[in-house]
């Protein structure tokens, strides 16, 4: 059976002062066989030590995000066939970046939370008890909104994202994103509050369009194209409120 | 290693400067176009059939800043390249941590530097207009 060798970058608490690389000789089982499956194989057979999250193993959760031979992915979405091709039967593993590292690849998500809770990532109804009005299937609202929704918030864009390792306070891709799918929305009341979280200089100003967070989404979210829309939508808000000036409200 | 402990609120200041740094680079494409084709492609013919010497000659240039729209397109070209090159300049140093909380000083050294390159284009330009 033919063997890869897979090095995971490890530390204890997170340091890179500490942090060493584990090598790992591991078995190609099969054609199939992800990321995630030699992690475990590692783990299983070779290091009982080796920390790492998971749980769905289908690409639902987002649990399992990594950084793969320096590209963002899921473990458990990620091939071994694919990525030895290009890379000399050698993987690496890395944890996330822009996060604290609490352990070998488990990272500590908190600041990618807290970032989302600030555009208030619920929908918010005008009234409570009253059932929401249905969006057509067909409706352009519905097919902008659409693609929008299917985020998983495994952070692998706001890894990819280099504002978010320049700014601890900017909101990151899945919050545009997540914002700008509300905001889309005419359902939700909360609109004002929410373009007024992305305005701030944390917020959609600092996005310099690199494309990395649609770039390594594994949902396929356009998130530049979320980012750029709220951008539009801020644009003809300010347009607006000019005309407005010296009008009685 | 991520900058974890890196300045908080950085960032190019809101909807304002990244606005006009988008309108200053489309009006740029426009001016820079302008200047181009008069300066270097307009007059090429008739240096290919060897009317003329050169392209860029000292009494072509006068003869153009004698009209008032090539004055109002140099020195809008003047005015906008600076803005946009300045601005940019500015947005790339305030994302750098260090720099970031000296976010004044920074603006009003570019400020600045902006005024004192206008002033010496603009003696350039004055310099062909009066002469």
């Amino acid at each position: 059976m033919d063997h890869f060798t897979l090095k995971v970058k490890r530390s204890t608490r997170g340091q890179d002062s500490d942090s060493t690389q584990a090598v790992y000789s591991v078995p190609m089982v099969a054609e199939s066989m992800s990321v995630l499956d030699a992690m475990l194989w590692a783990r299983g057979n070779l290091d009982s030590t080796l920390a790492f999250r998971c749980a769905c193993r289908v690409g639902m959760c987002g649990t399992c995000g990594v950084r793969i031979n320096g590209r963002e992915g899921l473990a458990c979405r990620t091939l071994v066939s694919t990525e030895i091709k290009y890379s000399g039967l050698v993987i690496n593993v890395e944890p996330l970046r822009h996060l604290p590292v609490v352990r070998d690849l488990v990272t500590d998500p908190g600041n990618f939370y807290r970032r989302l809770t600030d555009v208030i990532p619920s929908f918010q109804p005008a009234d409570l008890d009253a059932a929401p009005v249905a969006i057509k299937p067909d409706s352009s609202e519905r097919l902008t909104i659409n693609p929008h929704r299917e985020c998983i918030y495994c952070g692998l864009c706001y890894s990819a994202c280099s504002m978010a390792g320049e700014d601890r306070e900017f909101l990151g891709p899945a919050a545009f994103n997540r914002a700008f799918a509300l905001v889309s929305d005419s359902r939700d009341e909360a609109g004002t509050e929410r373009m007024k979280a992305v305005d701030g200089r944390s917020g959609i100003w600092s996005c310099h369009t690199i494309f990395e967070c649609t770039a390594v989404c594994p949902k396929g979210i356009p998130i530049t194209q979320a980012i750029q829309g709220l951008k539009r939508k801020h644009f003809f808000r300010k347009v607006q409120s000019l005309f407005r000036l010296g009008r009685p409200s | 290693m991520p900058n974890l402990n890196s300045t908080q609120g950085l960032g190019n200041g809101g909807f304002w400067p990244w606005f006009l740094q988008r309108v200053s680079g489309f009006a740029l494409i426009f001016l820079v176009g302008v200047h181009m084709w008069m300066g270097h492609f307009s007059g090429l013919q008739e240096v290919l059939d060897g009317r003329r010497e050169e392209l860029v000659l000292y009494e072509v240039v006068k003869l153009r800043l004698a009209q008032t729209a090539f004055i109002v397109v140099d020195f809008a070209l003047l005015a906008l390249v600076l803005y946009h090159a300045l601005g940019g300049l500015r947005s790339v140093i305030l994302e750098w941590g260090p720099a970031a909380s000296q976010s004044r000083s920074v603006t009003l050294g570019l400020i600045l530097l902006g005024i004192v390159t206008f002033a010496y284009g603009s003696w350039v330009l004055l310099h062909f207009i009066l002469a």
